[in-house]
């Protein structure tokens, strides 16, 4: 389940509220106990080729916001009293996984926070439902999502990459890879079991040479880049087990 | 008497003349070039190191060996290169010994290449004069020059605009006359799309007509180097000082590099004539929704006015291009992941070494603090979608559709269509930041150029106008091995537009790239973003 910036939590019985901000200030709105929060990204988060949909759609419906939505959150079963009746024309779709923001009042560094209720999954599979539904009836195609990383998946994927990423790199990276990986998502239009794969596009095959030593780089060229050497050998961090 | 500070402004191939004659030497023209250079440089930061001496040693060099075939008569002269002293701008990924390799990046701040590209030993051979090493987008991963570690480049037709990428140090250079010359490498349309956006010529060859030897590694099975000039007959004279086998790399193919490179015709009649009767595709999807429409209009100018010359113009489809991008995106990350993974600092390059520390500690300090953004998202993306689990659902997926999207080529190209022709790229040179808060939207601006790439065939990118002030350029793509016919194609399109108002232009912005005490380019990318 992605949300940009997101995370997710528990509802207990602490009762964290569901908050709504309008322009500047945060209202607390009353709300049910056992399910689970999921926090929406704001509007820049849209994949920009999602953009244009949710703009026909603003045309198609005109101003009457709600009822899209009130469709649309009914279907993955948020209790639409939880969302303050003011800010559902400011919510506009499920997008992906997400609540798309459409406010163009939204400045730089403001961001518009609607937390909704939904499990995740039946929240993923509405908001598949929701855009195929927006799809169909503008002919275009939705693809669900091929692949949610996770931010645990991200820090995963860091590690075997080796790279030391910083908590900010790692919530942006979330959000990028995420919007990336559904451009990958059209690919799976195409029925490509009889096809061969390209890895070369040039049909050379096993090029080979004689095994005759040749003229190379002095032994001091090729160290003379290295960190620490000590005579012919670049010395090297261990890679032994600590006590080997 | 060519007055040596207008001897920038002459094409290559006419610096060439002159230099025979003995109008100008070598070293005046190498002046000439070095003087603009290290003005605009605080201006436009297209270059990452201009060799003064160096260039001036390589400029004398070539003198003497002007003043040797001079004196051994005019068959001596002839033989000599085109690109003899002439200056050239290579792009900082190309191995030049002595010198440094940064690939725009910091994490190989100070790496010393200890031998020469392929690419180098040829231009030496040419007896070509290295200026220097040219900006770029870190690791050739961009199209703006905005993700290189060493600040962005601006454009000379628009100080606030990019000159695209990852090219773009070679092609602001060559836009704003630093060097008649520039050595470019596209993997994505990084030679194309940054010559589309700074009104100049950039050509792609087939994969394997260029050696990579010496090239820092992108995605191997797409990269390839290639020229960016100021007209059609430096691209192929270039060309063919750069292109052939090389045994030292396997990928480079034993195809013949046709002489005829050197014989585009000087005669407009001649070059226009030879379009007569040939077929151009238009390959309808690459007309994208999104199109800026003085884009579209000028591509469609340059079509007409190719019909009028003779060439028949005929409708056709690359069904998979809208596949390309996508695609791309799995492959070109996926071999990068591989390439870049040797960057760990034990052998050359920044190296962290953490006290007490196990070296996978040092391996993530030292990568995680010398790569950039976008290299650190493609990393990331080629290593997941190589990851067990993901491989065939992303990879070999990614394998088979480049399959198809090659098919599309083949199959145009075998019913007798000679090149297709179409835009570079779908807008004009963008603001600074206008890309950068999507990835995707950065991605975008190579829609039209990847699928050549990834099919591993030809193209060449010419200017064929202006909308709204910025270059446009037009695109010719053509079969495996036919650099030859694209530049004929383009050099034919030169001769039919030689009168148009708009080739009389210098860019827009270039006498404010004098400025010494204004913005540099990162000052400038910094003020449109707090605006």
């Amino acid at each position: 389940m992605r949300f940009g910036r997101a995370g997710e939590r528990e509802v207990g019985d602490g009762q964290p509220t569901l908050e709504a901000r309008r322009g500047q200030e945060w209202r607390p709105v009353a709300m049910g106990t056992g399910q689970r929060l999921v926090r929406v990204a704001d509007h820049r988060s849209v994949p920009a080729p999602l953009k244009r949909e949710l703009e026909a759609d603003e045309r198609e419906r005109g101003s009457d916001a709600r009822r899209a939505l009130a469709d649309v959150l009914g279907g993955v079963g948020i209790d639409q009293q939880l969302v303050p009746a003011a800010e559902q024309g400011d919510v506009l779709q499920l997008v992906s996984g997400y609540l798309a923001v459409h406010r163009p009042a939204l400045d730089r560094g403001g961001r518009a926070v609607i937390e909704g209720l939904a499990g995740s999954r039946e929240l993923e599979a509405a908001a598949g439902a929701g855009m195929e539904s927006i799809g169909r009836r503008h002919g275009v195609q939705y693809h669900p999502p091929v692949a949610g990383l996770t931010r645990a998946d991200v820090e995963h994927v860091a590690f075997l990459a080796r790279l030391r990423l910083t908590g900010e790199e790692l919530d942006r990276l979330e959000g990028e890879l995420n919007h990336i990986l559904d451009q990958y998502a059209k690919l799976s239009e195409l029925d490509t079991s009889a096809i061969p794969p390209t890895a070369q596009t040039i049909e050379l095959e096993n090029i080979l040479r004689e095994d005759v030593a040749g003229p190379s780089l002095a032994v001091a060229e090729v160290l003379g880049n290295a960190p620490t050497t000590d005579g012919d050998f670049i010395i090297v961090p261990p890679i032994l087990g600590g006590d080997a | 008497m060519t007055a040596v500070r207008e001897a920038t402004r002459l094409l290559g191939h006419e610096l060439a003349t002159r230099l025979r004659t003995g109008e100008l030497s070598a070293r005046e023209i190498t002046l000439a070039h070095l003087e603009v250079a290290e003005r605009q440089n605080h201006a436009l930061n297209a270059w990452l190191v201009i060799e003064r001496e160096k260039s001036l040693d390589e400029a004398d060099a070539a003198d003497a060996r002007l003043a040797a075939a001079r004196a051994d008569g005019p068959d001596a002269l002839d033989a000599l290169h085109p690109l003899l002293g002439l200056p050239v701008a290579v792009k900082d990924l190309v191995s030049v010994a002595g010198g440094q390799c940064t690939s725009g990046s910091r994490i190989i701040d100070g790496y010393v290449a200890p031998y020469d590209a392929h690419v180098t030993e040829r231009l030496r051979d040419a007896g070509a004069v290295i200026l220097g090493k040219t900006n770029m987008d870190e690791f050739a991963m961009g199209s703006s020059n905005e993700y290189s570690a060493y600040g962005p480049v601006s454009n000379p037709w628009d100080l606030d605009t990019v000159p695209g990428g990852s090219s773009g140090g070679s092609a602001a250079a060559v836009a704003a006359y630093h060097a008649p010359f520039g050595i470019g490498t596209d993997t994505g349309g990084s030679i194309r799309q940054p010559a589309a956006l700074s009104g100049i010529v950039g050509l792609k060859p087939t994969y394997g007509r260029v050696s990579r030897y010496g090239i820092v590694a992108f995605a191997s099975s797409l990269d390839q180097i290639g020229p960016l000039t100021r007209d059609a007959r430096d691209a192929a004279a270039l060309l063919h000082a750069v292109a052939g086998r090389d045994e030292r790399d396997s990928t480079s193919a034993p195809v013949p590099v046709p002489d005829d490179l050197l014989r585009l015709p000087a005669s407009d009649d001649e070059a226009a004539a030879w379009l007569e009767g040939k077929r151009l595709g238009l390959p309808r999807e690459y007309f994208v929704e999104g199109m800026e429409p003085g884009v579209e209009a000028r591509i469609r100018e340059a079509v007409r006015a190719l019909e009028g010359a003779g060439a028949t113009i005929e409708d056709v489809s690359l069904p998979h291009t809208d596949y390309g991008l996508a695609t791309y995106y799995i492959v070109v990350p996926a071999e990068a992941s591989a390439n870049l993974a040797r960057y760990d600092g034990v052998r050359y390059g920044r190296s962290v070494r953490l006290p007490g520390a196990d070296f996978i500690a040092d391996y993530l300090a030292t990568r995680g603090d010398g790569f950039g953004p976008e290299v650190k998202r493609r990393i990331m993306l080629g290593t997941y979608a190589l990851s067990a689990g993901y491989y065939d659902a992303f990879y070999l997926k990614a394998q088979k559709v480049r399959t198809l999207i090659k098919r599309d080529f083949d199959e145009v190209f075998g019913s007798g269509i000679d090149a297709l022709v179409a835009p570079t790229s779908p807008s004009v040179a963008f603001r600074f930041g206008a890309r950068t808060a999507d990835p995707v939207a950065m991605y975008l601006s190579d829609a039209c150029t990847l699928p050549a790439n990834m099919a591993g065939i030809a193209g060449v990118s010419l200017p064929c106008g202006l909308s709204n002030g910025l270059p446009v350029g037009l695109q010719f793509i053509g079969p495996p091995w036919s650099e030859l016919e694209l530049l004929r194609f383009s050099r034919g399109y030169e001769a039919i537009t030689a009168a148009a108002e708009w080739r009389r232009l210098e860019p827009a912005q270039l006498t404010q790239a004098d400025d010494a005490t204004g913005p540099t380019p990162a000052e400038r990318a910094a003020r449109l973003a707090a605006a």
